[in-house]
C-alpha cells in the first residue's frame, strides 16, 4: 500500500471511520500479532492482546501524531503486552522441562521449503521462543524489540521509555540468559542448528 | 571443544555491543586486540553473533485470525473501560447522596418543624439565646430593676461559655418531643405571648424567679460581673455590627426592661414574619411548655441591631454546605 493511502487511511480512521481502520488492520495485524507472540509465548494471550491493542489504537488515534504508524502501533502491541505480563503471572513461565518443540505460532511460507526443513525451523523458532519466555519481562521486552523485531537502541529507549545505557545492559544480560539457555536444547536440534559451545564439564 | 570460559558481564555488555556495532572506535579496537589473543571470548562473541542471527531471522507469523475490528468491539471496549459504567455507578451513589442532604436540609427547614440544628452551629445560636433575655427582663416585676445586670448578662455569658453539647442537649429535647406533633407545637409557639400576657404581674415575677433559677442551674459563670458579660455580648456582636451599634445593643440588655414596656406584646409574630425566628427558640418555647415553668425562652422582641444576627444561621450553614456539596461533586466529575 502507498505511503498516502495509508495517510489517507490513518485520516479517515481519525474521523471515526472504521472501515478505514481495518483496512490499516489488515495491513499490520501479522507484524503486531507476532510482536505479541514473541512477547507472551502463546497464540492465545498474543490474540488478545493483540485485539485489545488495535482496540486501544482505533480509540486513541487521535493522538497519533504523524510517523511510522507501524511503530506507533507496535508500542501499544508492545505497552499492552508489557503490562499484562508484569500484572499478572498467567503467563507461562517455561522450565528447561516442560519446553517441549510445539508451535503456536503459524510460519508464514518460505519460498516453498521442504517439510524437513520447515520441521527443523520450527524446532529451531520453537526453542528459541521457549529460551524467550524464559527471561524476566524487562528482559524480554528488551530482547524481542532489539533482537527479534530489530529496532536499535534509541529507538527501543524511546519506545520502552528505558534509558539507554539501562537498554543495552538489560540486553546483554538477556543475550547471556538466552545462550545458557538454548545450551539445553544443543542434543535436541539438528547438527546445522548446534550453534553454541558447550562449555567442558 | 574449547576449554570453559567465564564470560564476566562487563565482558558480554562489550560483546553484546560490539555485535550491535554500538562501540566507540576506541573500544572497538581494544576489544578486537583481546579477541585475537583471546579463544574462549572469541567462541562466546561467535555464539552470541549466531544466536543474534537466529533471533533476527525469527519469521512474522501469519495472524491466527482476523482482527478487523466490529463496531460491537469498539462499542463494547468502549463501555467497559472507558469507565462510562463506572461514572454511571458513582453519579448514581452521588445523586443519593445528594438527595438525602437536600431532604435533610429541606427537612430541617420547613416551617412547623421545630427540629433545631443548634447542636450543629452552637457559637451562631448563642447570641439568639442572648438577645432573649432582656424580653425576660422586660416582664413587670418589682425586683426587675435588683438583679436585672446579673440575670440578664448570665444567660449571655452561659450562651458563650456553654459547651456545644449542652446547647445540643437543650435544643434537641424539646424536638424530639415534638417530632410527632408539629402542628401543635406550633399552636403552642404562637399562644405563648398573650399566655405571657395574660398572666398579669405576679406571674411573670414567679416566672421570672424560675427562670433564674434555671438560668444559675446551667450556667458555670453565674458570678461574672454584669459589666463582663455585656463586654462578652458585646465582643461577641462585634463582628455583626457597628461599635456603636454594639454599644446600643448592649445597652438594650441592660435596659431592655423600658423596651419591653413600649411593646407589651412582644414582637413573635414580627420576628416570625421577617424570617427571623430561628428554630432553636421555637425549641426553647417547646422545652419550656415541657417543663411548665421556664420562660427563659420566651421569643424576645428583636431589637434592631441583633436582626441581622438572629437570621437563621444554622439553615445558612447547611444551605452553604449542600451547595459547597453539590459543587465538590460536580469537580469531582470535572463538570465544573
Amino acid at each position: 500500500m502507498a505511503q498516502q493511502d495509508e495517510q489517507t487511511l490513518i485520516q479517515q480512521a481519525q474521523k471515526g471511520q472504521l472501515d478505514a481502520f481495518n483496512q490499516l488492520v489488515l495491513l499490520y495485524q501479522d507484524p503486531l500479532y507476532t510482536v505479541a507472540f514473541r512477547l507472551m509465548g502463546d497464540s492465545a494471550a498474543a490474540m488478545d492482546m493483540t485485539q485489545e491493542a488495535l482496540i486501544t489504537a482505533y480509540q486513541k488515534i487521535g493522538s497519533y501524531a504523524g510517523g511510522n504508524f507501524g511503530a506507533w502501533l507496535r508500542r501499544i502491541v508492545t505497552n499492552r503486552c508489557y503490562d499484562e505480563l508484569r500484572k499478572n503471572k498467567r503467563h507461562r513461565t517455561t522450565s528447561l522441562d516442560d519446553m517441549g518443540l510445539g508451535d503456536d505460532g503459524i510460519i508464514l511460507p518460505d519460498n516453498s521449503p521442504s517439510p524437513e526443513r520447515v520441521a527443523q525451523d520450527n524446532e529451531l523458532q520453537q526453542a528459541l521462543q521457549d529460551c524467550i519466555q524464559s527471561l524476566n519481562p524487562d528482559q524480554r521486552l528488551i530482547l524481542v524489540l532489539s533482537d527479534v523485531q530489530g529496532m536499535a537502541y534509541q529507538e527501543v529507549s524511546e519506545q520502552t521509555g528505558v534509558a539507554l545505557g539501562t537498554v543495552k545492559s538489560r540486553l546483554s544480560r538477556a543475550r547471556l540468559a538466552m545462550r545458557q539457555c538454548l545450551m539445553q536444547f544443543e542434543e535436541l536440534l539438528p547438527a546445522e542448528f548446534r550453534l553454541f559451545t558447550k562449555p567442558n564439564t | 571443544m574449547m576449554p570453559n570460559f567465564e564470560l564476566s558481564d562487563q565482558d558480554a555488555e562489550i560483546l553484546s555491543a560490539y555485535i550491535d556495532n554500538a562501540l566507540s572506535p576506541s573500544e572497538r579496537a581494544a576489544l578486537e586486540q583481546r579477541l585475537k589473543t583471546e579463544a574462549g571470548l572469541r567462541q562466546e562473541l561467535a555464539d552470541l553473533q549466531r544466536m543474534v542471527s537466529a533471533l533476527n531471522a525469527m519469521p512474522t507469523l501469519k495472524a491466527p485470525r482476523d482482527f478487523r475490528l466490529t463496531p460491537e468491539q469498539v462499542g463494547q471496549t468502549r463501555i467497559i473501560r472507558g469507565g462510562f459504567n463506572r461514572f454511571i455507578g458513582l453519579g448514581s451513589a452521588a445523586a443519593v447522596f445528594l438527595l438525602v442532604i437536600g431532604a435533610g436540609v429541606l427537612l430541617s427547614n420547613r416551617p412547623g418543624d421545630n427540629a433545631p440544628s443548634v447542636a450543629s452551629a452552637p457559637t451562631q445560636t448563642a447570641p439568639a439565646v442572648a438577645t432573649e433575655t432582656p424580653t425576660l427582663e422586660g416582664f413587670p416585676s418589682d425586683n426587675a430593676g435588683e438583679g436585672v445586670d446579673n440575670e440578664t448578662v448570665t444567660p449571655i455569658a452561659e450562651a458563650q461559655d456553654v459547651p456545644p453539647p449542652q446547647q445540643g442537649d437543650t435544643a434537641l429535647t424539646p424536638s424530639v418531643a415534638n417530632i410527632g406533633e408539629p402542628a401543635e407545637s406550633t399552636s403552642d409557639t404562637e399562644a405563648l405571648p398573650f399566655n405571657i400576657d395574660s398572666a398579669g404581674g405576679g406571674a411573670p415575677q414567679a416566672i421570672l424567679e424560675t427562670s433564674s433559677a434555671d438560668v444559675q442551674e446551667t450556667s458555670p459563670t453565674e458570678e461574672e460581673t454584669a459589666d463582663s458579660a455585656v463586654s462578652a455580648f458585646s465582643s461577641e456582636m462585634q463582628d455583626v455590627m457597628p461599635t456603636n451599634e454594639i454599644a446600643d445593643t448592649a445597652l438594650f440588655a441592660v435596659e431592655s426592661v423600658s423596651i419591653i414596656e413600649e411593646t407589651p406584646i412582644p414582637t413573635n409574630d414580627l420576628a416570625r414574619s421577617m424570617g427571623s425566628m430561628p428554630e432553636e427558640t421555637q425549641a426553647l418555647e417547646s422545652e419550656s411548655e415541657m417543663s411548665g415553668a421556664t420562660m427563659m425562652s420566651a421569643p424576645p422582641p428583636m431589637p434592631e441591631g441583633a436582626n441581622a444576627r438572629s437570621v437563621p444561621a444554622p439553615t445558612q450553614n447547611l444551605l452553604s454546605a449542600f451547595v459547597v456539596l453539590v459543587l465538590s461533586v460536580l469537580r469531582l466529575f470535572g463538570l465544573f
